[in-house]
């Protein structure tokens, strides 16, 4: 199948880049476009790493097409802070202990995100609700979930 | 500990922004240019003769740039010791588990690597496959390795004290079998490699490993190319807990398809391939006969197991030993039999795992131990308190604990636990009816080996640059797979040269700069590879002293170095800037550089592989976990809300991390008791993604998670820490266990507890319950 | 585990998908959300040459009211549906089963549409390539054995859909649209259990909406789901059970379950079932056991039929007592 060339706008920039139809947008993503912050793991949606916004909304890179997301606000871990300036959701993250080997870390700060950015005042089940499509081993989650209560207290 | 300025406090780790960020880079992040991606084939048979290999119609495949087969290897093996180097890059000959490594490919992208794969053509002549461990060893079963007669890998018999005569004496003696499952490491960052051969004969290697320096002795080896010639360079470790320790197919691979494509190569592998083919946890089946005063005080152990052990040894010896270790440990246990073998099937190969072989046998033995309490209707803390090792106490097979806070801990656990509150002995609550939901409470202890003692290379050792400008950079080959130790060690030079974290750079383990080291597991690197960093800093501290001491014209042991200042410790106005002293150091007279060094390892004999006499790492960890369960006794659905973790660990250098270490434990306890399995037919696993096989989620694990610390300051560790992130994971299984029996009157001695099993169960006991009703006149 | 090639369209109206449909007969594949076509893309065990892509087509993700019914589109995510004020307000039972499916992103991604025409789910079928190279294949993958059910003639995949059971006890009525017309019929008249196809899209058709009818006054539902994992695994059994007020002497009460064959099971009160004047502790009792005997799950990954049937019994119960407090 021919390339097509497509407009995806990440993180507020247009890129346009020549995919085939069967680049998923997490391939995409790190392969042509160098946002690696977006982790490749399971690859079938059963993990969260590789989660991404979309018009607002938490989704798997793994599972999305890259030719049926022109048009949209992608949002990527690169969004957020640097490592020089994290924003407050991810200084919570490192101030509560929520990061241990950290390959779960953007897809989690992206769904805390999602979450936030439409309920700013999230009750715990809200919170544990957001994340459940995030695994981590490391941390056994309480300090994830700290972190983001922590991120909406001071957000408020 | 308020005499530190650095240490004890609840530091936010140092790579934290960066990994929040999303800009850490681990190894699939990385690439170089005209970087190929290597594909590896696998065994579709559990045990297989390799007839013949074509890989022309792949090797002519536009895009494929190499394609290797296991001759490519020639006759190179691996594995822990001399005897036991029984592992292939590739399959030699015959394949002996179900998606065992036969060929790889390197392409210009995966897409084509894929497709190559599906070209090469292997001829099979299928073997009968033994995939039960029990089998394996039975008189006549298919051999794995021609060489390995009895299928037997690893076979450890010993024994210390009079066993024979201890169960004479016994009151009271009971024996159970009990079976840990096949559980996986469940990191999420699947292993890579990202391979670049220079010729004639340069390897650099950038791939996720705990222990990097053990493939860089395997790469040299197998090369035949000098260790200075292997250049391996850590990226960030998206976890490991056991499962990344050394060398392994897939970075053999990467190097030889680079070598023969003369590019570098990438290989990551996938989930699935992780999952049904990588290495796991040892399943166990153990057989523990324990005999005991009346009064509950434990007077033997005679344990036999069989571990499973998969198709290579890998750190198997490591295992069973352990395994033997903790029977003498957390309690006093004055005689013990050892008889441990490690079968090889055609399964996956069997590693460490987060608690090496003990979590199977303290599971076994803290269970029995709650099964004997309430044989003689003693009290589970009351037996645990009688019975705890102490400070001083050295073990009959010659372990000795230097510090000791297993009461502490323990009564530490049941306070935060409430346990006065929850917990009634079942025998009072058995006559009750069980409601929808039954809640119970349960303890176990455990001990660990803080810093393993390993035979050959043990030490660890560290190097610290002071630069001009005040700041330090640390070298280490520790790494840090994600626990934090890189952020303790460099607290421990920040608190000796009385700079701020933020001042220590700790750059990744390359081991053409950092030095040689045994890497991250067995609990070692707080401990162990700490003690390295505290005597480097000192060096470097003492280097320093001699200028500052002319610069302020002081006695050196008058003068104190703390939060960037250095200072006469009895007129602190009499000061200068770290960084002016650093300066004026490179400067002064002729000018020098500060580097320091120190070495450390545990002063004790190499692991006793044979007999098991001596000591296992060089100080233990003690602690306690109670766990609370609610039982639904109509689904038989088991959850725990809340567990408590009260651990000796020494002396907590960070506490944020400690605790984090203390929830990870418990996460990954928790699946292995009620979650995780590797469900399996004919050796293969049915499970091999992380939805069929059960990692986890947030609603699964404890919302309540209390982590509490007992400082003992152990003489050995670095400031007196012990290890705090394996030992915690010990206990986990059998507080759950022991607080299920005690929410409904059933032990489960047969991991996972799904809720079939604890339905069947409670049916049986209902059952067994009317038939002794029956049964009276 | 990367896709394989295939050709992909964004038609913009239903008829045009239709008709790409129709001319790629055999191999073409719908997609909606993606998130259960794309994992069996990635597994090879859909190995479609031509994607149609369903995400372009105007008004396919509108929730509206008609009347006294509510039309869902197909392509209304999963997020839509349990958010939508109408649904939750009117069919509470069905956001609830919105809420039950998978997690978050899941939820963002995948369709009621796609919810419910999801592809039953086995061990032996949903794997990778290489990994049903080690053995034969299965009905499911073009072969002769069922590996769940062995010695059968058919496959015993399970559907697992979350959704489906919600609808069916709501009595709804999906909408087809095919190049030679459209059709609506009733939800259970929809799915078939003969091992192959679940539903009974006919080649070239497609779901275009679920209509729900109004439910009156004094409707209850509730969907209670048992799962290994707290989120993200599919149903081991999911009850959806619906309880309406026809008059004030009569209800009519509807049952439904996933999990527990190869496609959801309605279970009818029989014509004796006094569900006029609430819900008394043996009628729950007896309903009970009449949805335990009416299931008849085979041995399913790690779940023994025996059990599955328990959990049958347990949930009916649950939903019940729910709805008769409620």
């Amino acid at each position: 199948m021919l390339d097509q060339l497509i407009h995806l706008k990440v993180n507020g920039t247009l890129h346009t880049v020549a995919v085939p139809p069967h680049r998923t947008l997490l391939e995409v993503l790190r392969e042509q476009l160098g946002y690696t912050g977006t982790k490749r793991a399971c690859r079938v949606g059963d993990c969260g790493a590789c989660t991404v916004i979309i018009d607002g909304k938490a989704v798997l890179s793994c599972l999305t097409l890259a030719v049926e997301v022109q048009e949209k606000e992608i949002l990527t871990i690169e969004a957020l802070g640097d490592g020089d300036r994290p924003d407050l959701l991810q200084q919570s993250f490192v101030d509560c202990g929520a990061v241990q080997c950290g390959f779960c870390t953007p897809g989690m700060v992206l769904s805390a995100k999602a979450l936030l950015d439409e309920n700013p005042q999230p009750e715990r089940e809200e919170v544990r609700r957001a994340i459940a499509g995030n695994l981590c081993r490391c941390t056994g989650y309480a300090k994830i979930v700290e972190a983001i209560e922590d991120a909406a207290t001071r957000l408020s | 500990m308020s005499e530190y300025a650095v240490l004890g406090k609840r530091l936010p780790r140092v790579d934290g922004p960066v990994k929040a960020a999303g800009t850490a880079r681990f190894t699939d992040d990385l690439s170089l240019p005209g970087m190929l991606h290597g594909k590896i084939l696998r065994s579709p048979h559990a045990h297989a003769r390799i007839l013949r290999i074509d890989t022309t119609l792949a090797e002519s495949h536009p895009g494929v740039r190499a394609v290797i087969v296991g001759e490519d290897f020639g006759d190179y093996r691996y594995g822990l010791k001399p005897d036991t180097r029984d592992e292939y890059p590739l399959a030699r000959g015959k394949v002996r588990y179900l998606g065992e490594e036969v060929a790889a490919v390197a392409a210009v992208d995966e897409d084509t690597a894929l497709e190559a794969l599906e070209l090469i053509q292997v001829d099979y002549e299928v073997l009968q496959a033994v995939t039960d461990p029990e089998e394996a060893l039975r008189e006549g079963a298919p051999l794995i390795h021609d060489d390995k007669p009895g299928n037997i890998s690893v076979h450890m018999k010993t024994s210390f004290g009079d066993v024979d005569e201890a169960f004479r004496q016994a009151d009271y003696i009971r024996e159970d079998r009990f079976y840990s499952q096949s559980v996986l490491h469940g990191f999420l960052e699947p292993n890579a490699a990202l391979a670049l051969w220079e010729a004639p004969n340069r390897i650099t290697i950038w791939a996720s490993k705990q222990s990097p320096y053990f493939l860089y002795r395997n790469l040299s080896n197998c090369f035949n190319v000098p260790l200075s010639n292997v250049r391996l360079i850590q990226p960030y470790i998206g976890g490991g807990f056991g499962g990344k320790n050394g060398g392994y197919p897939v970075d053999f691979c990467a190097v030889m398809l680079s070598k023969k494509s003369g590019r570098p190569v990438r290989i990551v592998l996938t989930m699935e391939e992780v999952l049904s083919s990588h290495r796991r946890r040892h399943p166990m089946i153990v057989w523990l006969k324990t005999g005991v005063k009346k009064d509950g005080t434990l007077l033997a152990h005679d344990c036999r197991i069989i571990a499973d052990g998969g198709a290579g040894t890998g750190v198997g010896p490591s295992t069973i030993a352990n395994a033997f270790y903790f029977l003498n440990l957390p309690y006093v246990v004055p005689n013990v039999r050892f008889d441990g073998i490690r079968a090889y099937t055609n399964r996956p190969i069997s590693v460490a795992q987060r608690g090496n072989g003990i979590q199977q046998i303290r599971f076994a033995a803290d269970v029995q131990l709650d099964m004997i309490a309430e044989d003689l209707g003693r009290d589970p803390v009351e037996i645990r308190e009688k019975n705890g090792a102490y400070t001083g106490y050295k073990t009959t097979s010659g372990m000795h604990v230097k510090s000791c806070g297993l009461r502490e801990t323990i009564t530490e656990a049941i306070r935060a636990a409430e346990w006065e509150t929850h917990y009634r002995p079942w025998r009072e609550k058995m006559h009750e009816p069980l409601g929808r939901i039954a809640t119970g409470v349960g303890i176990a202890c455990n001990s660990f080996e803080s810093g393993a003692r390993l035979t050959g290379h043990n030490c660890c050792t560290a190097v610290i640059k002071v630069h001009e400008d005040g700041t330090v950079s640390l070298l280490t080959g520790s790494t840090d797979s994600g626990q934090g130790s890189e952020t303790v060690l460099a607290m421990i030079v920040a608190e000796v040269l009385g700079t701020r974290l933020e001042d220590v750079f700790v750059p990744q383990t390359d081991s053409s700069v950092t030095p040689v080291d045994p890497g991250s597991f067995g609990s070692r690197v707080s401990s162990t590879a700490g003690n390295a960093v505290l005597i480097a800093a000192k060096d470097a501290k003492q280097q320093l002293l001699k200028v500052a001491a002319e610069l302020l014209k002081a006695d050196p042991d008058t003068i104190e170095f703390r939060d960037r200042k250095v200072f006469v410790r009895e007129a602190p106005e009499r000061s200068l800037r770290f960084r002016d002293l650093a300066r004026q150091t490179v400067a002064w007279g002729s000018g020098t550089t500060v580097i320091g060094q120190g070495s450390w390892g545990q002063s004790i004999p190499p692991l006793n592989f044979e007999t098991g006499e001596g000591d296992a790492g060089g100080a233990y960890s003690f602690g306690t976990q109670a766990a609370w369960v609610e039982v639904d006794t109509r689904t038989g659905k088991v959850t725990v809300p809340r567990m408590v973790v009260a651990h000796d660990l020494g002396f907590a250098l960070n506490p944020l991390a400690v605790e984090g270490q203390h929830e990870g434990s418990i996460a990954g306890g928790v699946g292995h008791t009620i979650y995780e399995h590797c469900v399996e037919e004919n050796g293969q696993n049915l499970t091999p993604n992380l939805t069929a096989y059960g990692l986890p989620t947030v609603y699964d694990l404890p919302e309540e998670m209390v982590s509490l610390s007992i400082e003992t300051i152990d003489p050995v560790g670095a400031f007196g820490a012990k290890e705090s992130g394996e030992g915690t994971q010990v206990s986990t299984i059998p507080a759950i266990v022991n607080a299920i029996h005690n929410a409904i009157g059933v032990w489960i001695t047969d991991l996972p507890v799904t809720p079939e099993k604890v339905l069947k169960a409670l049916r049986d006991k209902k059952a067994q319950a009317r038939a002794t009703t029956e049964g009276q006149p | 585990m990367r896709l394989k090639k295939f050709e992909h369209f964004e038609p913009r109206t239903l008829s045009e998908a239709c008709q790409l449909l129709k001319e790629h007969a055999g191999k073409a594949a719908v997609i909606a959300g993606g998130t259960d076509l794309v994992v069996r893309m990635k597994y090879g065990v859909t190995t479609p040459e031509y994607l149609i892509n369903l995400k372009k087509v105007e008004g396919l993700s509108s929730i509206n009211l008609v009347g006294e019914n509510l039309h869902l589109g197909a392509l209304a995510t999963l997020t839509q549906v349990r958010c939508s004020d109408l649904v939750r307000e009117r069919y509470p039972v069905l956001a609830e089963s919105a809420l039950a499916v998978s997690a978050a992103q899941l939820q963002n991604m995948g369709t009621i549409g796609g919810n419910i025409c999801l592809e039953p789910r086995c061990w032996y079928f949903q794997q990778g390539s290489s990994w049903r190279q080690a053995r034969a294949d299965c009905f499911k993958n073009g072969g002769a054995v069922c590996y769940m059910a062995k010695g059968s003639t058919r496959c015993y995949a399970l559907y697992c859909g979350d959704t489906a059971p919600a609808l069916l006890a709501l009595g709804a009525k999906v909408r087809l649209v095919s190049p030679c017309g459209e059709r609506t019929v009733p939800i259970e008249e929809f799915f078939v259990d003969n091992g192959m196809r679940h539903t009974d899209l006919q080649p070239a058709e497609l779901l275009a909406e679920v209509i729900l009818p109004g439910p009156g006054a004094g409707q209850h539902g509730t969907y209670l789901k048992y799962r290994k994992r707290g989120a993200l695994d599919f149903p081991i059994v999911g009850v959806a059970a619906v309880i309406t007020k026809e008059s004030t002497a009569a209800s009519r009460l509807r049952i439904a379950v996933t999990g527990v064959g190869s496609s959801p099971l309605l279970v009818v009160p029989p014509a004796d079932f006094p569900a006029g004047s609430g819900l008394t502790h043996e009628m729950i009792n007896r309903m009970a056991e009449i949805a335990r005997k009416q299931v008849k799950p085979v041995s399913h990954m790690e779940v023994s039929p025996s059990y599955r049937k328990e959990l049958v019994g347990v949930l009916v119960r649950d939903a019940l007592e729910k709805l008769a407090g409620a």
